[in-house]
Protein backbone atom coordinates (compact mmCIF):
# COMPACT_ATOMS: atom_id res chain seq x y z
CA UNK A 1 0.00 0.00 0.00
CA UNK A 2 1.46 3.17 -0.84
CA UNK A 3 1.89 5.78 2.09
CA UNK A 4 2.34 9.69 2.18
CA UNK A 5 4.94 11.42 4.72
CA UNK A 6 4.27 14.56 7.19
CA UNK A 7 7.09 16.64 7.00
CA UNK A 8 6.23 19.02 9.06
CA UNK A 9 7.85 17.82 12.32
CA UNK A 10 10.57 15.21 13.55
CA UNK A 11 8.42 12.89 14.03
CA UNK A 12 7.87 12.68 9.86
CA UNK A 13 5.00 10.03 10.21
CA UNK A 14 4.75 7.69 7.33
CA UNK A 15 0.66 7.84 6.92
CA UNK A 16 -1.46 5.34 4.87
CA UNK A 17 -4.89 6.28 3.89
CA UNK A 18 -7.21 7.32 6.73
CA UNK A 19 -4.25 7.09 9.17
CA UNK A 20 -3.54 9.92 11.60
CA UNK A 21 -0.20 11.00 12.57
CA UNK A 22 1.38 11.48 15.57
CA UNK A 23 -0.40 14.49 16.47
CA UNK A 24 -3.92 13.13 15.77
CA UNK A 25 -4.88 16.47 13.33
CA UNK A 26 -3.40 15.35 10.57
CA UNK A 27 -4.80 12.60 7.88
CA UNK A 28 -4.05 10.62 4.23
CA UNK A 29 -7.19 11.17 2.91
CA UNK A 30 -6.82 10.36 -1.01
CA UNK A 31 -3.45 9.87 -0.73
CA UNK A 32 -2.67 13.72 0.37
CA UNK A 33 -2.09 14.67 3.53
CA UNK A 34 -5.03 16.92 4.94
CA UNK A 35 -5.30 19.16 8.38
CA UNK A 36 -8.16 18.48 10.52
CA UNK A 37 -8.17 21.70 12.30
CA UNK A 38 -7.97 24.53 9.84
CA UNK A 39 -10.65 27.00 10.88
CA UNK A 40 -11.33 25.27 14.10
CA UNK A 41 -10.30 26.15 17.33
CA UNK A 42 -11.36 24.76 20.64
CA UNK A 43 -10.28 27.19 22.62
CA UNK A 44 -10.66 30.54 22.25
CA UNK A 45 -9.43 33.75 25.24
CA UNK A 46 -8.48 37.06 25.28
CA UNK A 47 -5.80 37.04 27.85
CA UNK A 48 -2.88 39.36 28.97
CA UNK A 49 -0.13 38.79 27.48
CA UNK A 50 2.08 37.92 30.65
CA UNK A 51 -0.13 34.86 30.94
CA UNK A 52 1.82 33.98 27.87
CA UNK A 53 4.14 34.34 29.50
CA UNK A 54 5.36 37.68 27.25
CA UNK A 55 7.16 40.11 29.61
CA UNK A 56 9.25 42.18 27.29
CA UNK A 57 6.77 42.27 24.33
CA UNK A 58 4.24 45.06 24.31
CA UNK A 59 3.53 44.71 28.44
CA UNK A 60 -0.21 44.90 29.97
CA UNK A 61 -1.72 44.68 26.19
CA UNK A 62 -4.63 41.96 25.39
CA UNK A 63 -3.54 38.68 23.33
CA UNK A 64 -6.15 37.03 21.52
CA UNK A 65 -5.39 33.87 21.83
CA UNK A 66 -6.59 30.26 20.17
CA UNK A 67 -5.83 27.06 19.87
CA UNK A 68 -6.99 23.61 18.12
CA UNK A 69 -7.04 19.97 19.42
CA UNK A 70 -4.02 17.75 19.24
CA UNK A 71 -0.48 18.05 19.64
CA UNK A 72 2.95 16.69 18.66
CA UNK A 73 4.41 16.36 21.88
CA UNK A 74 3.12 13.76 24.42
CA UNK A 75 4.52 15.71 27.83
CA UNK A 76 3.59 13.81 31.24
CA UNK A 77 2.89 16.99 32.98
CA UNK A 78 1.22 18.50 30.51
CA UNK A 79 -1.11 21.38 31.62
CA UNK A 80 -3.76 21.71 28.84
CA UNK A 81 -3.99 17.66 28.28
CA UNK A 82 -7.76 18.01 27.88
CA UNK A 83 -6.97 19.07 24.63
CA UNK A 84 -3.67 18.55 23.73
CA UNK A 85 -4.16 14.92 23.88
CA UNK A 86 -7.38 14.59 21.80
CA UNK A 87 -8.72 14.57 18.20
CA UNK A 88 -10.62 17.28 17.18
CA UNK A 89 -13.34 14.48 16.55
CA UNK A 90 -13.63 14.67 20.57
CA UNK A 91 -13.20 18.42 21.16
CA UNK A 92 -16.11 21.01 21.04
CA UNK A 93 -14.44 23.29 17.86
CA UNK A 94 -15.70 26.79 16.81
CA UNK A 95 -16.00 27.47 13.16
CA UNK A 96 -13.27 30.57 13.01
CA UNK A 97 -11.33 31.22 10.40
CA UNK A 98 -8.78 33.07 9.67
CA UNK A 99 -10.42 36.30 8.76
CA UNK A 100 -12.70 36.07 11.69
CA UNK A 101 -9.48 35.74 13.97
CA UNK A 102 -8.52 38.66 13.20
CA UNK A 103 -11.95 40.12 13.36
CA UNK A 104 -12.58 39.13 16.48
CA UNK A 105 -9.38 39.91 17.58
CA UNK A 106 -9.60 43.73 16.31
CA UNK A 107 -13.16 43.80 18.29
CA UNK A 108 -11.46 42.54 21.37
CA UNK A 109 -8.83 45.52 20.93
CA UNK A 110 -5.79 43.12 21.25
CA UNK A 111 -2.55 44.24 19.77
CA UNK A 112 -1.78 40.18 19.08
CA UNK A 113 -2.58 36.97 18.54
CA UNK A 114 -1.36 33.89 19.98
CA UNK A 115 -1.72 30.66 19.00
CA UNK A 116 -0.90 28.45 21.91
CA UNK A 117 -2.91 26.36 24.58
CA UNK A 118 -1.99 23.01 22.54
CA UNK A 119 0.80 23.88 20.00
CA UNK A 120 0.78 26.04 16.90
CA UNK A 121 2.88 23.54 15.34
CA UNK A 122 -0.02 21.04 14.59
CA UNK A 123 -2.22 23.58 13.21
CA UNK A 124 0.60 25.02 11.15
CA UNK A 125 -1.91 26.34 8.35
CA UNK A 126 -4.07 28.18 10.14
CA UNK A 127 -1.53 29.92 12.03
CA UNK A 128 0.25 31.14 8.67
CA UNK A 129 -3.22 32.26 7.07
CA UNK A 130 -4.54 34.40 9.99
CA UNK A 131 -0.73 35.31 10.77
CA UNK A 132 -0.83 36.56 7.32
CA UNK A 133 -4.04 38.66 7.55
CA UNK A 134 -3.30 40.04 11.14
CA UNK A 135 -0.16 41.39 10.16
CA UNK A 136 -1.96 43.33 7.17
CA UNK A 137 -3.82 45.28 9.86
CA UNK A 138 -0.58 45.35 12.13
CA UNK A 139 -1.75 43.02 14.78
CA UNK A 140 1.21 40.86 15.79
CA UNK A 141 1.40 37.24 15.86
CA UNK A 142 3.06 35.13 18.82
CA UNK A 143 3.55 31.56 18.76
CA UNK A 144 3.76 29.43 22.12
CA UNK A 145 5.50 26.67 21.26
CA UNK A 146 7.61 23.33 22.03
CA UNK A 147 9.43 24.43 18.63
CA UNK A 148 9.71 20.52 17.82
CA UNK A 149 9.40 21.85 14.29
CA UNK A 150 11.23 21.29 10.91
CA UNK A 151 13.26 23.96 9.27
CA UNK A 152 11.77 24.85 6.63
CA UNK A 153 7.97 25.23 8.20
CA UNK A 154 9.52 27.53 10.19
CA UNK A 155 11.84 29.23 7.99
CA UNK A 156 8.75 30.04 5.86
CA UNK A 157 6.43 31.01 8.75
CA UNK A 158 8.87 33.48 10.36
CA UNK A 159 8.60 36.30 8.20
CA UNK A 160 4.91 36.46 9.56
CA UNK A 161 5.83 36.06 13.32
CA UNK A 162 7.05 38.81 15.50
CA UNK A 163 7.42 36.87 19.43
CA UNK A 164 7.42 32.90 20.36
CA UNK A 165 7.75 32.15 23.87
CA UNK A 166 9.58 28.73 23.64
CA UNK A 167 9.08 25.68 26.30
CA UNK A 168 12.60 24.68 26.14
CA UNK A 169 12.06 21.48 28.40
CA UNK A 170 15.44 20.34 29.99
CA UNK A 171 18.49 20.08 28.58
CA UNK A 172 18.78 16.48 27.88
CA UNK A 173 17.38 14.03 24.92
CA UNK A 174 16.78 11.44 27.70
CA UNK A 175 14.79 14.21 29.66
CA UNK A 176 12.69 14.85 26.07
CA UNK A 177 12.64 10.81 25.57
CA UNK A 178 11.28 10.13 28.44
CA UNK A 179 9.07 13.09 29.44
CA UNK A 180 7.29 14.09 25.88
CA UNK A 181 8.67 10.79 23.42
CA UNK A 182 10.62 13.30 21.58
CA UNK A 183 14.19 14.75 20.90
CA UNK A 184 16.63 17.84 22.30
CA UNK A 185 18.37 19.05 18.99
CA UNK A 186 15.18 19.80 17.17
CA UNK A 187 14.21 22.40 19.32
CA UNK A 188 17.88 23.84 20.50
CA UNK A 189 17.89 24.09 16.27
CA UNK A 190 14.45 25.63 16.07
CA UNK A 191 15.63 28.67 18.86
CA UNK A 192 18.39 29.56 17.05
CA UNK A 193 16.35 29.64 13.53
CA UNK A 194 14.19 31.63 15.13
CA UNK A 195 16.95 34.56 16.93
CA UNK A 196 17.86 34.74 13.58
CA UNK A 197 14.72 35.42 12.10
CA UNK A 198 14.02 38.57 14.26
CA UNK A 199 11.22 36.84 16.01
CA UNK A 200 11.58 37.91 19.59
CA UNK A 201 11.81 34.97 21.79
CA UNK A 202 11.50 34.39 25.54
CA UNK A 203 12.38 31.14 26.72
CA UNK A 204 10.04 29.01 29.53
CA UNK A 205 11.39 26.05 31.73
CA UNK A 206 8.84 24.01 34.16
CA UNK A 207 11.02 22.66 36.65
CA UNK A 208 9.61 19.39 37.71
CA UNK A 209 10.67 17.99 40.82
CA UNK A 210 12.99 14.61 40.74
CA UNK A 211 13.14 15.60 37.08
CA UNK A 212 14.75 18.56 35.71
CA UNK A 213 15.12 20.47 39.24
CA UNK A 214 19.24 19.69 39.89
CA UNK A 215 21.86 22.93 39.80
CA UNK A 216 23.28 21.26 36.65
CA UNK A 217 20.16 21.21 35.05
CA UNK A 218 19.99 25.33 35.49
CA UNK A 219 22.96 26.23 34.60
CA UNK A 220 23.39 24.01 31.52
CA UNK A 221 19.93 25.41 30.10
CA UNK A 222 21.46 29.09 31.27
CA UNK A 223 24.62 28.83 29.75
CA UNK A 224 22.89 27.62 26.49
CA UNK A 225 20.77 30.56 26.05
CA UNK A 226 23.26 32.78 26.92
CA UNK A 227 25.62 31.54 23.82
CA UNK A 228 22.98 30.84 22.15
CA UNK A 229 20.34 33.62 22.06
CA UNK A 230 22.11 36.44 24.37
CA UNK A 231 21.97 37.37 28.05
CA UNK A 232 19.33 39.78 27.26
CA UNK A 233 17.30 37.06 26.23
CA UNK A 234 13.72 36.26 29.40
CA UNK A 235 14.04 33.09 30.82
CA UNK A 236 10.72 32.28 32.66
CA UNK A 237 10.94 29.08 35.40
CA UNK A 238 7.70 27.99 36.24
CA UNK A 239 6.47 25.98 39.19
CA UNK A 240 5.41 22.33 38.40
CA UNK A 241 1.57 21.59 39.85
CA UNK A 242 0.62 18.02 39.37
CA UNK A 243 -0.99 17.20 35.93
CA UNK A 244 -2.41 14.23 33.71
CA UNK A 245 -0.01 11.68 34.57
CA UNK A 246 2.76 13.40 37.01
CA UNK A 247 -0.14 13.58 39.58
CA UNK A 248 2.43 11.50 42.28
CA UNK A 249 5.22 14.52 42.24
CA UNK A 250 4.73 17.32 44.29
CA UNK A 251 4.63 20.64 43.76
CA UNK A 252 7.88 22.28 42.82
CA UNK A 253 9.63 23.82 45.79
CA UNK A 254 9.72 27.61 46.15
CA UNK A 255 13.29 27.16 47.07
CA UNK A 256 14.03 25.73 44.53
CA UNK A 257 13.13 28.28 41.69
CA UNK A 258 14.54 30.85 43.81
CA UNK A 259 17.91 29.09 43.80
CA UNK A 260 17.09 28.36 39.49
CA UNK A 261 16.74 32.12 39.22
CA UNK A 262 20.00 32.62 41.22
CA UNK A 263 22.10 29.95 39.40
CA UNK A 264 20.57 31.66 36.05
CA UNK A 265 21.61 35.27 36.87
CA UNK A 266 25.34 34.00 37.85
CA UNK A 267 25.33 32.45 34.58
CA UNK A 268 24.58 35.61 32.96
CA UNK A 269 21.50 35.78 31.68
CA UNK A 270 19.72 39.56 32.86
CA UNK A 271 16.18 38.54 32.92
CA UNK A 272 15.34 35.37 34.87
CA UNK A 273 11.27 35.14 36.08
CA UNK A 274 9.35 32.99 37.88
CA UNK A 275 5.71 31.87 36.95
CA UNK A 276 2.68 30.14 39.19
CA UNK A 277 4.53 31.60 42.57
CA UNK A 278 3.46 34.81 44.71
CA UNK A 279 7.48 35.87 44.85
CA UNK A 280 7.30 39.93 43.55
CA UNK A 281 11.32 39.58 43.17
CA UNK A 282 10.89 36.69 40.46
CA UNK A 283 8.02 38.55 38.74
CA UNK A 284 9.51 42.10 38.71
CA UNK A 285 12.23 43.36 35.84
CA UNK A 286 15.18 45.01 36.76
CA UNK A 287 17.42 47.04 34.76
CA UNK A 288 20.86 45.09 34.34
CA UNK A 289 22.81 48.64 34.89
CA UNK A 290 21.52 49.89 38.16
CA UNK A 291 19.55 47.12 39.41
CA UNK A 292 16.38 49.36 39.87
CA UNK A 293 13.07 47.86 39.38
CA UNK A 294 12.11 48.81 35.68
CA UNK A 295 8.52 46.94 36.03
CA UNK A 296 6.59 45.56 39.12
CA UNK A 297 4.11 43.13 38.63
CA UNK A 298 1.76 41.34 40.60
CA UNK A 299 0.63 38.27 38.69
CA UNK A 300 -0.08 39.72 35.38
CA UNK A 301 -0.95 43.16 36.45
CA UNK A 302 1.55 45.42 36.15
CA UNK A 303 2.04 48.10 38.95
CA UNK A 304 4.26 50.20 37.94
CA UNK A 305 6.10 50.74 34.69
CA UNK A 306 9.57 52.81 34.98
CA UNK A 307 10.25 52.37 31.13
CA UNK A 308 10.39 55.27 28.96
CA UNK A 309 11.02 54.25 25.16
CA UNK A 310 12.60 50.99 25.89
CA UNK A 311 15.08 52.57 28.13
CA UNK A 312 15.23 52.47 32.63
CA UNK A 313 14.18 55.93 33.20
CA UNK A 314 16.69 55.90 35.78
CA UNK A 315 19.97 55.47 34.20
CA UNK A 316 19.29 55.74 30.87
CA UNK A 317 20.36 51.97 30.00
CA UNK A 318 18.41 50.30 26.80
CA UNK A 319 16.25 47.11 27.91
CA UNK A 320 15.83 44.62 25.25
CA UNK A 321 12.17 43.65 24.08
CA UNK A 322 9.88 44.94 21.85
CA UNK A 323 8.09 47.84 24.26
CA UNK A 324 5.46 49.62 21.50
CA UNK B 1 37.04 -38.67 47.11
CA UNK B 2 39.57 -37.44 44.96
CA UNK B 3 37.25 -39.07 42.53
CA UNK B 4 33.76 -36.97 44.19
CA UNK B 5 36.05 -33.76 44.42
CA UNK B 6 36.95 -33.94 40.48
CA UNK B 7 33.02 -34.25 40.46
CA UNK B 8 32.48 -31.58 42.19
CA UNK B 9 34.93 -29.54 40.24
CA UNK B 10 32.84 -30.73 37.49
CA UNK B 11 29.81 -29.29 38.83
CA UNK B 12 30.87 -26.33 39.85
CA UNK B 13 32.74 -25.88 36.23
CA UNK B 14 29.75 -26.89 34.39
CA UNK B 15 27.17 -24.33 36.75
CA UNK B 16 29.74 -21.50 35.87
CA UNK B 17 29.52 -22.87 32.40
CA UNK B 18 26.00 -22.07 32.48
CA UNK B 19 25.80 -18.86 34.08
CA UNK B 20 27.74 -17.28 31.29
CA UNK B 21 25.62 -18.94 28.64
CA UNK B 22 22.74 -17.47 30.10
CA UNK B 23 24.44 -14.17 31.10
CA UNK B 24 25.92 -13.74 27.46
CA UNK B 25 22.93 -14.73 25.76
CA UNK B 26 21.31 -11.85 27.80
CA UNK B 27 23.74 -9.51 26.61
CA UNK B 28 23.73 -10.66 22.75
CA UNK B 29 19.77 -10.56 23.01
CA UNK B 30 19.68 -6.75 24.46
CA UNK B 31 21.59 -5.81 21.83
CA UNK B 32 19.61 -7.39 19.16
CA UNK B 33 16.44 -5.68 20.69
CA UNK B 34 18.27 -2.66 20.46
CA UNK B 35 19.44 -3.06 16.84
CA UNK B 36 15.88 -3.92 16.16
CA UNK B 37 14.99 -1.01 18.03
CA UNK B 38 17.22 1.48 16.23
CA UNK B 39 16.42 -0.10 12.59
CA UNK B 40 12.67 0.64 13.08
CA UNK B 41 13.63 4.28 14.07
CA UNK B 42 15.89 4.61 11.08
CA UNK B 43 13.04 2.95 8.94
CA UNK B 44 10.61 4.97 10.23
CA UNK B 45 12.53 8.27 8.96
CA UNK B 46 13.11 6.61 5.94
CA UNK B 47 10.23 6.98 3.66
CA UNK B 48 9.19 3.72 2.13
CA UNK B 49 6.28 3.46 -1.31
CA UNK B 50 5.70 6.70 -0.90
CA UNK B 51 3.29 8.23 -3.57
CA UNK B 52 4.24 10.41 -6.80
CA UNK B 53 2.33 13.29 -6.41
CA UNK B 54 2.53 14.09 -10.10
CA UNK B 55 1.15 10.37 -11.27
CA UNK B 56 -0.39 8.73 -8.62
CA UNK B 57 -3.70 7.67 -9.16
CA UNK B 58 -6.08 6.65 -6.14
CA UNK B 59 -7.68 2.88 -6.47
CA UNK B 60 -11.25 2.27 -6.09
CA UNK B 61 -10.87 0.87 -2.61
CA UNK B 62 -8.54 3.56 -1.45
CA UNK B 63 -11.44 6.38 -2.65
CA UNK B 64 -14.01 4.75 -1.07
CA UNK B 65 -11.91 4.55 2.23
CA UNK B 66 -11.61 7.98 2.06
CA UNK B 67 -14.98 9.24 1.27
CA UNK B 68 -15.85 7.06 4.14
CA UNK B 69 -13.71 8.97 6.58
CA UNK B 70 -14.68 12.59 5.11
CA UNK B 71 -18.72 11.55 5.52
CA UNK B 72 -17.81 10.85 9.14
CA UNK B 73 -15.75 13.72 10.08
CA UNK B 74 -18.38 16.30 8.57
CA UNK B 75 -20.74 14.63 10.80
CA UNK B 76 -18.69 16.06 13.23
CA UNK B 77 -18.47 19.03 11.77
CA UNK B 78 -14.88 18.48 10.41
CA UNK B 79 -13.85 19.82 7.01
CA UNK B 80 -10.55 18.71 6.05
CA UNK B 81 -7.99 20.99 4.59
CA UNK B 82 -5.17 19.74 2.35
CA UNK B 83 -2.12 20.45 4.13
CA UNK B 84 1.63 21.35 3.59
CA UNK B 85 4.52 19.67 3.56
CA UNK B 86 4.47 16.71 2.90
CA UNK B 87 6.25 14.24 0.44
CA UNK B 88 9.52 16.40 -0.24
CA UNK B 89 7.43 19.14 -0.54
Amino acid sequence: MSTIQCQLCPRYCTLTIGQTGDCRVRINLDNKLHTLVYGNPCAIHVDPIEKKPLYHFLPQSAAFSIATAGCNLHCKYCQNWQISQSSPQDTHNYDLPPQKVVDEALKAHCKSIAYTYSDPTIFYEYTTDTAKIAKQVGIKNILVTAAYINQQPLLDIAPHIDAANVDLKGMSDQFYNDMSEASLQPVLDALITMKKQNIWIEVTNLVVPTWNDSDHDFSLLAKWIVKNLGASTPLHFSRFWPRHQLKNLPPTPVETLIRAREIAMNAGLHYVYLGNIPDRQGNNTYCPHDKEVLIRREGFKILENNLINGKCKHCQTPIAGVWQ
Amino acid sequence: MKKLLKTQQNRILAYILLVSIIFIGGIIQENMLLMTKNQNIHAALQPKNLIDKATQTLSEKEKQQSEKIKTQLLKKGIVPKEALYWNND
